[in-house]
């Protein structure tokens, strides 16, 4: 089956038109590098099928981070057909790397992508298939719009190398300076033929003669024709010539001139230009630039306007909207499973099937479901704020914060995600450049708090702090941020030190979401979520329910009729525990079994305290209930336990992706350090909590105030005493300090 | 002649060179479009100044400052 890769500019729309070609729904958004990694489906054209690949966005074919190795890698892997995605609004930047595709022989067919109705740019397709000599078709990825004529064109491009460049030799087309240079370098290219004649903007590089004898000696050059093996040693790229197993290649880079790749870089863009004026009309605004944008990147609003943002996603989320629709879903399933329950418990009376699927499945499994909700909505929201273009102002907002702690201001993408899905998030790692940098992201990911924990602070965090539990999950959000940070500068002063982070981030145009984008992406998070529910959760909800209702001799023991197996493993760890506040063996169980997925904490405790669907809202009473068999003996203890959890090891699946991005050694770090962090903190708060309870407010809180002052006067001092006199802020004012010392 | 990380807000200049060896970080301003003879303009500026938006080639994009000390302007 041919394959076509989807290659283009980050954020042009490649993994749009791959949805619209293969009927997917991969994530999409309105900022540089969501995506990672190739993604492959099949699709059809007349009776043929292709397997198309989205590449992750790259600038050209000199790859600096790893997702751009991986799609650079790809395109030279074997030659195959390549739609070039461009963005109409910024096509100036996006052709530049058409040129580099076209230097490079590829077979390519440019997808012009028409996003907006009034675009910055209008292009004549004819003229701009004309200029570059390969297919030109404008399309709409979204709405479909031009993809027949993109299906088509695949039918009529040929296969080989290079195919659809040979258009560029055709003699009607040259142009008198085309001849001229032909002429000129007939000698030296006499045996390359397949030397682009027609991209003329290349007439003007010097070529060494000893630089073509050197790369002569190469056979493998011959894959993609030695011309291709000069432009790669102007672009210095040791990339390619240690794919062709080259690996000196100073040796060759010494015969270019110094400043080859501006030189290379220069011609693409001066033919880009000379092609523009032929082909495009352009209006005065600027792509990415936004009236919005004095307000909310302003430097006294531009915080204040964030926080507001998530305050109001994490309100709508947990307390209005999604709170509504949470308690409407619960007594859908109320009324749904009662009578199923009524038909099992007529067939088997209350024995332990019964039990299994009151308690396991409508009790533990019914009780995360009715989460479904919120779960989708904050999902949602972040998906409005990757497709609307407000990521990239965020992390040009956070860069400067971010920069102090070795970290960059791509890496609040990833962290934002993280409140979706560690999981997801930490893939989205790879899109950083600094190799330190990356890990450091990867291992914060699960600091931030995903979507699974909601149910363990809304139940257990509802039953203490009852309507004060909004304060109480927004502090434990921006605690989660807080210990991040506080991790992230550990990390940068100890084993993970980072220069100054390479930042460079295009500003996307902002961009409502359309409403058929909106039905695709809360679609994609209810299936999601009913499928972790309907798996996951039912296979670890019988699990737990087989190792709690039965001994290690299997004889049944529902109801507190003996020792449980989980009982006695639960037991064991329980006593590392006692000091957090919540040393009972049912709590540990079920943050054991929250290793597996978060949200089996709360249905594990449901099931424990044996509430079943019908009761959901009775598992908050519950825990205060000293009968039960979780409950918390005060406030202090429930804090402790809600910071545990917000802050402990990640579940299976994140742990596994930290594996893929960053190893093993970092991974065991990560699990280590965030198992540390989780006792540390808890143990403080839990500590602070039960002094306020048993001391009243006053002493707790001055002692507190107290260290604060003495923590803050040391850090100054020692701060102070390392600078002598100098001011601490910066070198600029070090300088200034030392002029004025003179 | 100065650096673009010192170039005043709103201001146009022009690239005139580039300091240092070409690492990833020049390579990638090259495929940007920061080019000899093309024309700048730095939009705003993060609170403390670390961060530049920058308008070049007809579109906005943000650069930590550091790395702008390598384009010379005028």
């Amino acid at each position: 089956m041919d394959e076509v890769l989807l290659v283009g500019n980050p954020n042009a729309g490649k993994t749009t038109l791959f949805n619209s070609l293969t009927r997917s729904n991969e994530h999409v958004g309105n900022w540089h590098g969501v995506t990672v990694e190739n993604k492959k489906k099949v699709f059809k054209v007349a009776d043929k099928e292709f397997v198309l690949v989205d590449t992750p966005g790259i600038y050209s074919l000199c790859p600096l981070s790893f997702e751009e190795k991986v799609a650079v890698d790809t395109i030279f892997e074997r030659r195959r057909k390549i739609i070039n995605i461009c963005d109409q609004n910024n096509i100036k930047r996006n052709l530049y790397l058409t040129l580099c595709l076209l230097e490079s022989g590829a077979d390519v067919v440019l997808a012009v992508n028409e996003i907006d109705k009034k675009p910055i740019y209008k292009v004549d397709y004819g003229k701009l298939a004309e200029c570059l000599g390969i297919e030109v078709v404008g399309i709409n990825a979204e709405k479909k719009f031009g993809t027949e004529e993109l299906k088509s064109c695949l039918l009529e491009t040929k296969n080989g190398n290079g195919s659809a460049n040979k258009l560029l030799f055709k003699e009607s087309q040259k142009t008198e300076t085309e001849q001229n240079f032909e002429e000129e370098n007939e000698a030296q290219f006499e045996r390359k033929r397949e030397f682009p004649k027609r991209l003329k903007y290349l007439k003007n590089l010097k070529i060494d003669e000893n630089l073509l004898k050197n790369l002569e000696k190469n056979e493998k050059n011959a894959i993609f024709g030695d011309f291709y093996a000069i432009l790669k040693a102007y672009e210095r790229d040791e990339n390619y010539f240690s794919r062709l197993g080259i690996s000196n290649c100073e040796k060759i880079f010494a015969l270019v001139p110094k400043d080859s790749v501006q030189i290379l870089a220069k011609l693409r863009f001066d033919f880009i230009d000379e092609i523009l004026t032929k082909c495009a009309v352009r209006t005065d605004a600027v792509y990415g630039k936004s009236k919005f944008d004095k307000i909310l990147l302003n430097k006294w609003l531009a915080f204040p306007i964030f926080i507001l943002i998530l305050a109001g996603i994490f309100w709508l989320t947990f307390f209005s909207v999604g709170s509504l629709f949470s308690d409407l879903l619960g007594s859908l399933l109320e009324t749904l499973t009662n009578p199923i329950l009524k038909l099992i418990e007529n067939a088997f009376g209350q024995s332990a099937i019964y039990d299994l699927f009151n308690v396991a499945i409508f009790g533990g499994v019914g009780t995360v479901l009715s989460f479904l909700p919120q779960v989708v909505l904050l999902f949602f929201f972040l998906s409005l704020l990757e497709d609307s273009g407000y990521m990239s102002r965020v992390a040009f907002i956070f860069e400067d914060i971010l920069g102090k702690i070795g970290l960059s201001g791509k890496s609040v993408y990833t962290l934002l995600m993280g409140f979706g899905c560690s999981t997801t998030a930490i893939m989205t790692s790879r899109n950083m450049e600094d190799k330190n940098a990356k890990i450091k992201t990867a291992i914060l990911c699960p600091y931030m708090s995903c979507s699974a924990k909601i149910p363990i602070y809304t139940v257990i965090g509802g039953a203490f702090f009852g309507a004060n539990n909004i304060f109480v999950i927004v502090g434990l959000y921006f605690l989660g941020v807080a210990v991040a940070i506080a991790i992230s500068a550990i990390l940068n002063k100890t084993i993970l030190k980072s220069g100054k982070q390479s930042f460079i981030l295009e500003f996307p145009p902002y961009r409502m979401m359309s409403a058929k984008r909106i039905g695709k992406v809360l679609w994609k998070n209810v299936k999601e979520f009913l499928v972790r529910v309907g798996t996951v959760m039912v296979a670890m909800n019988v699990i737990i329910w087989v190792l709690s209702s039965f001994s290690f001799t299997f004889s049944y023991v529902g109801g507190g009729a003996g020792v449980s197996m989980l009982e006695t493993i639960g037991r064991i760890f329980a006593p590392i525990f006692k000091p957090l506040g919540f040393g009972s063996w049912a709590i540990v169980s079920s943050l054991l079994a929250g290793l597996v997925a978060k949200e089996v904490v709360v249905s594990s405790i449901a099931m424990f305290n044996g509430i079943d669907v019908s009761a959901m809202k009775l598992i908050s009473a519950s825990i205060l209930l000293p009968t039960s068999v979780v409950h918390f003996a005060s406030g202090a203890s429930v804090a402790s336990f809600l910071i545990f959890c917000l802050l402990y090891t990640p579940c299976i699946a994140s742990i596994s992706m930290l594996m893929q991005e960053i190893g093993g050694k970092w991974t065991l770090v990560s699990i280590a350090l965030q198992f540390f962090t989780a006792y540390v903190v808890s143990f403080v708060t839990y500590n602070i909590f039960l002094a306020f309870e048993v001391f009243g407010f006053m002493r707790p809180f001055v002692t507190l105030v107290t260290l604060f002052v003495i923590a803050i006067s040391v850090v100054f001092i020692v701060k102070k005493s390392k600078n002598g006199n100098l001011c601490a802020h910066c070198e600029r004012c070090q300088k200034k300090c030392l002029k004025k010392k003179k | 002649m100065t650096t673009l990380n010192l170039a005043k807000k709103n201001q146009r200049y022009q690239i005139v060179g580039f300091v240092g060896q070409v690492d990833g970080v020049l390579r990638r301003f090259f495929e940007l479009g920061f080019t000899v003879g093309e024309r700048v303009r730095v939009v705003a500026t993060s609170l403390q100044k670390k961060v530049f938006l920058v308008e070049i080639r007809g579109y906005v994009l943000s650069v930590r400052a550091n790395l702008l000390s390598k384009v010379q302007v005028e």
